[in-house]
């Protein structure tokens, strides 16, 4: 190995802690655009060490080279194409007998590999101290022992890494299978030899592919060697395979050997390591906090009042921050005025009026809720409490034939719709993970919290006290939680009988060991991997929309301005929808960030009436209502802001994911459809009991 | 028949399966269990919460079964139950020191003693 650049793929088990090591060894400011808890896609980062630099790759937690989802096919294809030098694969100290069986598959499909056994903390406070010398005597590959947490280890497994990649002859241990397979592997990998040149993954593990016909690996194969290797070599392929039949291998009965070759050489494997007596794995702790978690009795009140807690506390919490900055920046707004009372109006409107208003709002009303929200949420990720959602409302997901890991991408798209439909790729089942990826924007994200939160507060909290009015408002947040899941729920039936016809399909979701959350690292990583993320995001969206919805105010075409015109056009269609003209246009050009709807309706609003202060909810809602806003309008306007069309970025996403731009239309008509019909019966009903 | 390979690999040795260490295999897995019921076959989805049992037989096809031996169970696999769900499907297992979940209709295929 001469090369300058080593590449190193990390894979293992999924909650191996694989995003722990991939973040010590490459520091905390790589910027994987992963949201943390769940790798979805590859994140790529360098370490540099004196001899070279070394570009570590983070792929997917997977349990075997077999992919069954659009996640596992991700890492699957980077561990056996992307010709990385060395593999590293992370398993669990506690439970190393099932990272073995995906080391034993890597180790049958690429040259180099260094075993990382992770969390050895844990492990040994559990009363398991796997033995890792007789563990690399035993595999013939570097066996390091890591605390990806306390960084300990590293330094051993990079110069593994270093060592393994300039090693020359191998010695590693390979399955061995029966040797009526095992001939007929070898006669296969005879044949493809000489045709197959440019491949970077062992001709024996091709062999073993084409025999067991996984069409999902042979396709990417095919594309790397630019022909179609299952038909190139059908003759010689076909004849084998009967010889086998007849000896007993029909194709199931040669994946099941496969399977349980796999399996019962990681056990002798982790017997190895185990040799100083194994104890049975002492997770007492974890069923006694399952039992209360997801019990029968208190699963469900549990969940709730947790969603609750975090929801009482945002708002909270918020409230008097919030109020601050807003304070803060219309002293500037003063200021700037005043600096640039020299210059044209209209600069000044744009610049102030327009970009800095808007701004201050969406900072002043995101940030402090981000910065409670995310850090507390990331908190119940780490303790591993998100599957357990998953585990608890699976029935329900069941009934309306989709995935209970829809649950988990929901929890994602609290954070960020864009990021809720990347994550459906966790979901084996196509047509479950497109039920999924259409229904994810009827979890509102991040860029409408702030405006339902400010709609309920003054619309819902109407009592006096302030503590009381929090709780009111949780409770109100809570409800429209529980109508976003169910409404998710109703549409996930509902297109499993019509478009995307079928049964639910198998599920198997992995329930971690719960464990204790670094809260320090989840404020720093919240904060900076997720708070100020979207808040630059928004950011970037809301300058440009202020400036535009600035002019768009001020532009005077007959006497009124262009938003007015629109507004007015609009009118008589929002109104059956309860809103009314500004609203319904504010959405329509919310359209490339959620954030900027709120702004819109106040610019539009203060453009036509007096200029208000608005440095509160108060203001905003004598605003609001001088508008003629009603209760109704209020509900209408949150179950809109609930169903309408996802923001752009989210559309971009869908597109990028499902490859079609007819599924992409789906998820846009479906909850803007939805919202449409439920606004007009929720405003028709108002108009009858009014 | 040649039955080495001749690809980028160049020596290979072979996990041999011996018989004597196949049985402390099981000895090992077994281990302090003495509870396991050695009655009637039964489905995994008839255990009952805290039941302990082996793996006879999967009955699944396709996908699935290849997933729950990807996961470790196959033939001879120790599984415990360890919980239900509070709507009681799906039910959580304990497989080879990790907590799976199965709805019904898939641990209904597969076989345990």
């Amino acid at each position: 190995m001469n090369e300058q650049v080593l590449t190193v793929t990390l894979a293992g088990n999924p909650n191996v802690g694989k995003s722990t090591v991939f973040n010590a060894l490459t520091g905390m400011h790589q910027h994987t655009g992963n949201w943390t808890g769940k790798t979805v896609s590859t994140a790529c980062g360098s370490v540099k060490t004196a001899e070279k630099g070394i570009l570590i790759t983070d792929v997917p937690g997977c349990y075997s080279l077999k992919a069954h989802s659009e996640e596992e096919t991700v890492a699957r294809d980077y561990i056996c194409f992307s010709g990385s030098c060395v593999t590293v694969i992370v398993c669990d100290a506690s439970c190393i007998e099932r990272g073995l069986s995906l080391a034993f598959q890597v180790m049958e499909a690429v040259e180099r590999v260094v075993i990382c056994i992770n969390m050895m903390d844990e492990a040994s406070s559990r009363g398991v101290e796997p033995d890792l010398a007789a563990l690399e005597e035993y595999l013939a590959v570097p066996v390091v022992g890591t605390c990806a947490r306390g960084k300990d280890g590293l330094d051993k497994l990079i110069a593994a890494v270093l060592k393994e990649a300039d090693r020359e002859s191998k010695n590693k241990i390979v399955l061995q299978y029966d040797e009526k397979v095992e001939a007929a592997i070898s006669c296969i990998s005879d044949v493809l030899s000489d045709r197959l040149k440019n491949i970077c993954v062992s001709l024996r593990w091709v062999a073993l592919k084409l025999l067991e016909h996984d069409e999902n690996v042979l396709e990417r194969i095919n594309a790397i060697v630019g022909f179609n290797v299952e038909e190139g070599f059908a003759a010689e392929i076909s004849k084998i395979e009967s010889q086998l039949e007849l000896n007993g291998f029909s194709t199931q009965q040669l994946s099941d050997h496969i399977a349980q070759r796999t399996v019962k050489a990681a056990e002798i494997a982790a017997m190895k390591a185990y040799s100083g007596g194994r104890k049975v794995r002492t997770d007492e702790r974890d069923r006694k906090i399952d039992r209360v978690l997801t019990g029968k009795l208190l699963g469900f009140p549990v969940m709730l009042l947790m969603v609750l807690f975090v929801f009482w506390l945002t708002m909270y919490g918020a409230n008097y921050p919030s109020q601050i900055l807003s304070k803060f920046f219309l002293k500037i707004e003063k200021c700037l005025h005043a600096t640039l009372s020299a210059t044209p109006k209209w600069f000044d409107g744009i610049l102030v009026s327009g970009v800095w208003r808007t701004l201050s709002w969406v900072v002043a009303v995101m940030l402090p809720p981000m910065a409670i929200f995310f850090p507390l949420f990331t908190l119940l990720e780490n303790l591993g409490y998100l599957p357990r959602i998953a585990f608890n409302l699976d029935r329900c997901f069941k009934k309306c034939h989709a995935c209970g890991k829809q649950a988990l991408t929901m929890c994602m798209g609290i954070g960020c719709n864009a990021v809720g439909v990347t994550g459906c790729r966790i979901i084996d089942s196509p047509r479950e993970r497109l039920i999924a990826v259409i229904t994810n924007s009827f979890v509102p994200c991040n860029g409408r919290f702030p405006m339902l939160i400010s709609l309920i507060a003054i619309f819902f909290a109407a009592s006096t006290s302030k503590f009381g009015n929090s709780v009111l408002s949780a409770l109100a947040m809570l409800g429209v939680m529980v109508f976003s899941v169910a409404m998710t729920l109703i549409i996930s039936r509902f297109l499993s009988a019509t478009l995307l016809k079928g049964q639910s399909s198998a599920f198997a979701l992995e329930l971690p060991p719960y464990r204790k959350p670094q809260v320090g690292k989840i404020i720093v990583r919240s904060v900076f991997d997720r708070t100020l993320f979207v808040l630059s995001r928004a950011v970037a969206a809301a300058a440009p929309a202020g400036a535009v919805i600035w002019m768009l105010a001020n532009i005077t075409l007959g006497g009124e301005t262009l938003l007015q015109h629109s507004a007015e056009f609009l009118d008589p269609f929002a109104k059956i929808l309860g809103m009314d003209g500004t609203v319904l246009l504010a959405f329509i050009l919310g359209l490339p960030a959620n954030e900027t709807v709120v702004p819109i309706i106040i610019m539009t609003y203060t453009a036509q009436g007096s200029l208000s202060d608005l440095s509160g909810t108060a203001a905003l809602k004598e605003l609001l209502l001088q508008n003629g806003w009603t209760f109704s309008t209020a509900v209408c306007v949150i179950v809109f802001s609930l169903l309408h069309w996802p923001c752009a970025t989210t559309c971009m996403t869908i597109k990028k994911e499902t490859g079609s731009l007819k599924w992409t239309f789906a998820a846009i008509l479906t909850p803007t459809l939805c919202g449409m019909l439920l606004c007009a019966i929720i405003n028709a009903v108002f108009r009858i009991f009014e | 028949m040649p039955v080495f390979v001749l690809s980028s690999f160049t020596l290979r040795r072979c996990i041999t399966y011996d018989k004597r260490e196949s049985e402390r295999s099981l000895i090992c897995l077994l281990g302090e269990r003495n509870d396991i019921h050695m009655s009637e076959s039964k489905r995994l989805s008839e255990l009952e919460c805290g039941q302990v049992a082996r793996i006879i037989e999967l009955k699944t096809t396709g996908d699935m079964r290849r997933r729950l031996q990807d996961m470790g169970m196959i033939e001879g696999t120790i599984v415990e139950c360890v919980g239900k769900s509070p709507l009681g499907d799906p039910t959580a297992y304990l497989v080879r020191g990790a907590v799976i979940a199965l709805r019904v209709e898939d641990a209904a295929g597969v076989f345990v003693r």
